[in-house]
């Protein structure tokens, strides 16, 4: 465990070599959040809606699912460059496991972007959005972070080393994007799909990336215990799926360059 | 061979690779997309050596030859086909934790430092990874400083380093653990002559202190010739010899390089089999001769009929001569 932490450090410290990328991405985030508060505002106006979920709700989701989003997503495939360049060679010759590497790697840049960016966002969400805090920022909410967090890293895992039988694995990645943006909450809450791509998307890990840490907060009446659940197995499934492609994977890599 | 107790046992190892054929041109990738065609490209053919304790073998072979196939498997990176590898009896794809701790391995293309943190951090967190003690961190530490001064870098980041100052930290971090076995993979390329040098000394130092077992490979000769007292010839993934460089040296000394300088030449000259032309001036010519077809005594009787002789100069051919001829053939 003490390796974990130590390499989770110097992941942070990584990050911090990079002013310019910084501040790229925090205002990145914030051009997001801005337009999905303005789209939100621009839509529902003052109406009311049966769901609960009325302007100063959705401008809330917009501005929460954008902070959870940007702390926990990355948008690089640290393991398929890796694996283009060669260089996974170093990871695999270290006596640790990959899975490992790759999680106290990003350990260190999710708390590194917790500290650089959850504070500057939720200063500017306040000031600019004027975003109360929720009811539901408590210790579950924590936790619900934390297992949406497992799970994208378990996605990534899965993402990565598929590039050991792919090489270029960029199809594959791209339809993960794109089953991001449509199903993990990030754009849009989930109840406003059609019912036909909620029954399937509680199928897959996405749902339980955005939308159930966002739901919390803003949702008091949200099944919560039940989500909770759900982010458990997804957990489970992922990092099993992803554990089973390296075992295969592996046998399979080749390794470029001399 | 392996005089001394087997450190490192190969055997009967294979592998090969399955290549995408594609016909040229836009037609060519098109019919790709609906059936491919695979060629099978067999990379190494039933290679086995053992390697002793403290020996320093140089691996070498021209380009496509099996060595890096060879090294990314003795790494424990890429799975034989068929065949065994075993380092101090452990086998690197049942136990690769256990294997990674008993090898160093240096890749000269590429580092295993952290680009982004200083020379200092990468070897902190190293020291993490190998669960070396503090004692026996700080005493490793110390021996690098006075071997390759890796403190006068020490808390620059690695993106800063110079390509000579970032081998020396490589080299410092491949063998921080006490590694049985180094492996080094063309580690001088791009060196400069003297960082060169400087680096082939480190290597004997190593194995002269620690008896650190070393297999080299590197397309620099003078690397091999430097450091390593065995060879490992390869071509087509075969092993054509394994034995001592100066037995290769010997086995191979019937090519000898005879410059002769003439007052005049004749204009056409018809060289004797065993006898090629490298070279040729108006009063001058470089010719390899192979000492196996036609002897020294018969070359020097027949130097006369070629024109007025000047002077005569003869010398042995060197390992990268010697190594050229066996590619070529």
């Amino acid at each position: 465990m003490a390796l974990f932490f130590k390499w989770a450090q110097k992941s942070f410290q990584r990050n911090l070599a990079y002013r310019l990328e910084y501040y790229v991405s925090l205002f990145n985030a914030l051009l997001f959040m801005t337009i999905f508060t303005s789209i939100w505002s621009a839509l529902l106006g003052d109406q009311e809606r049966s769901d609960g979920l009325g302007k100063i709700e959705m401008v809330q989701y917009a501005v929460f699912a954008t902070l959870i989003k940007s702390t926990i997503s990355k948008s690089r495939d640290l393991i398929g460059e890796r694996v283009r360049t060669g260089e996974i060679s170093i990871d695999l010759l270290r006596p640790v496991s990959l899975l490992f590497i790759t999680l106290a790697d990003s350990v260190g840049s999710w708390i590194f972007q917790v500290f650089s960016r959850a504070i500057p966002l939720i200063a500017a969400a306040w000031y600019f959005f004027d975003v109360k805090f929720p009811a539901g920022l408590n210790a579950p909410f924590f936790l619900s972070y934390f297992l949406s967090f497992l799970i994208f890293q378990g996605i990534l895992f899965i993402m990565g080393v598929s590039s050991f039988f792919l090489t270029e694995n960029f199809p594959i990645w791209l339809f993960n994007s794109a089953s991001i943006s449509l199903l993990s909450g990030a754009i849009l809450p989930l109840k406003f799909l059609p019912e036909i791509v909620q029954k399937f998307a509680i199928y897959t890990p996405y749902p339980y990336l955005f939308y159930v840490p966002t739901m919390k907060l803003i949702n008091n009446s949200f099944p919560f215990a039940h989500a909770l659940l759900f982010q458990c197995v997804a957990i489970v499934i992922t990092y099993g799926i992803g554990y089973y492609i390296y075992r295969r994977g592996i046998r399979m890599l080749h390794i470029q360059g001399g | 061979m392996g005089s001394q107790k087997n450190l490192i046992s190969v055997c009967n190892l294979n592998k090969s690779f399955k290549v995408l054929q594609k016909d040229a041109g836009v037609l060519g990738a098109l019919k790709a997309l609906v059936s491919a065609d695979y060629k099978i490209i067999e990379a190494v053919k039933g290679i086995s050596f053992d390697i002793g304790r403290g020996e320093m073998v140089g691996y070498v072979g021209p380009n496509g030859a099996g060595k890096s196939t060879t090294i990314k498997m003795l790494s424990g990176i890429l799975y034989p086909d068929s065949g065994t590898i075993s380092v101090a009896g452990v086998n690197p794809f049942r136990d690769r934790k256990k294997y990674a701790m008993k090898l160093g391995v240096m890749f000269g293309q590429r580092t295993q430092l952290w680009w982004d943190l200083p020379v200092s951090e990468s070897f902190d967190l190293l020291k993490s990874i190998y669960r070396i003690d503090n004692k026996r961190y700080s005493e490793n530490i110390e021996y690098f400083n006075s071997l390759l001064k890796i403190n006068e870098f020490w808390s620059q980041p690695v993106r800063r380093l110079s390509l000579g100052q970032r081998v020396r930290a490589d080299l410092a971090a491949s063998l921080l653990h006490d590694p049985e076995v180094l492996l080094l993979d063309e580690p001088t390329i791009g060196l400069d002559v003297l960082a060169r040098d400087a680096f082939r000394m480190m290597i004997k130092g190593i194995n002269n202190d620690r008896k650190t077992t070393v297999l080299l490979t590197s397309h620099d000769l003078g690397d091999i010739e430097m450091i390593a007292q065995r060879l490992i010839l390869i071509d087509l993934g075969e092993v054509l010899y394994d034995g001592s460089l100066t037995g290769f040296m010997k086995k191979y000394s019937h090519l000898s390089r005879v410059t002769i300088q003439f007052q005049k030449k004749d204009k056409k000259i018809d060289f004797p089999k065993g006898v090629s032309l490298i070279e040729s001036g108006p009063t001058r010519v470089l010719l390899e001769v192979d000492t196996r077809i036609l002897l020294y005594k018969d070359l020097l009787n027949l130097i006369p009929r070629w024109g007025d002789v000047k002077d005569i100069h003869m010398e042995l051919a060197s390992l990268e001569e010697i190594l050229s001829q066996i590619y070529r053939h």
